[in-house]
């Protein structure tokens, strides 16, 4: 059994680096919600509550990082897509910087 | 809307779907709809991608999957309160989303309170504007021979002067309009921290 403090920890670690993971694939492509969980299990093994991404993708949203539009589609239930707009780009740029930065020092600090 | 096959299903997402209209009654009708459109995308999503040819359950794994509408949907539900209450400047919307977000994180909840205890305050000056003419003795700007002053409401004003008479009515006007302008700008500011 996991001590209450790693759980703790996991959990904090996660839900902060969730809006940076979202960001990263909707740097790639496109993708509508459904399909954002899914590839965020397949990337990352996080296993969220799913409806906890769109309160996560709102804020995104009013925060001018990513846009939305309905998509039509042929079984009549349409799709609402995310990308990620250019100030999202750049704003994800300095996220990156940042993460190299970090991992560059804790992997220092795990190597002495 | 999904249609299904199986009378259940049909109670079982309709049930649903209830508890999520229930959920997102604060908001506009364009984020009503934008919300229970996405939901029940997701739905329908999860049901292709996962589904196993049983409705009922497949239905209900990807409800579960999903979570309780009750739950999840409402830190959106308030985010979009918010959104909208900066928008229209209506003093409804702005109560309605400061009591949504009071609770939702310590930070939050700290800081939408002490801008209710403002608003508040620019309501107790609305309230001024329009008592005067109910009681122009008590309501006003007083200075008594003594020196000192007091605004607002005064119970026994015997022996002192109403500085401002009438003019303290296009005062507080401006003053509940400057603070509500004020407010909800600043409010539009702390919502993006």
């Amino acid at each position: 059994m996991q001590h209450p403090f790693l759980v703790r920890w996991e959990s904090q670690v996660k839900k902060g680096i969730l809006e940076f993971i979202i960001l990263l694939l909707l740097s790639k492509k496109e993708l509508y919600g459904y399909e954002l969980i899914v590839e965020m299990k397949n990337h990352t093994n996080y296993d969220i509550a799913e409806g906890t991404i769109y309160p996560l993708l709102n804020r995104l949203k009013a925060d001018g990082l990513i846009t939305s539009h309905w998509q039509e589609m042929e079984s009549g239930i349409p799709r609402k897509y995310y990308t990620l707009n250019k100030e999202g780009v750049k704003v994800l740029g300095e996220m990156k910087l940042y993460w190299s930065e970090l991992s560059t020092n804790i992997q220092q600090l795990l190597k002495k | 809307m999904m249609d299904f096959s199986i009378h259940s299903s049909r109670e079982i997402y309709a049930t649903y779907l209830k508890r999520v209209h229930r959920v997102v009654s604060p908001l506009s009708k364009a984020d009503r709809e934008d919300i229970v459109m996405e939901i029940n995308s997701h739905i329908h999503e999860h049901m292709a991608a996962q589904g196993k040819g049983d409705e009922v359950n497949d239905l209900l794994q990807a409800l579960k999957d999903l979570g309780e509408p009750e739950e999840f949907l409402v830190a959106q539900v308030g985010q979009r309160k918010l959104d909208q209450a900066t928008r229209s400047f209506n003093p409804i919307d702005i109560l309605l989303a400061l009591w949504m977000n009071i609770g939702s994180r310590f930070y939050h909840s700290v800081v939408y309170s002490l801008l209710g205890l403002f608003y508040l305050l620019t309501f107790v000056f609305a309230f001024f504007s329009l008592f005067k003419i109910v009681l122009p003795n008590q309501i006003g700007y007083f200075i008594s021979p003594s020196g000192s002053w007091a605004i607002g409401y005064v119970h026994d004003t015997s022996g002192m002067k109403d500085a401002w008479g009438y003019w303290f009515i296009p005062f507080s006007i401006g003053v509940t309009l400057v603070l509500y302008v004020v407010l909800t700008l600043l409010l539009k500011v702390v919502r993006k921290v």
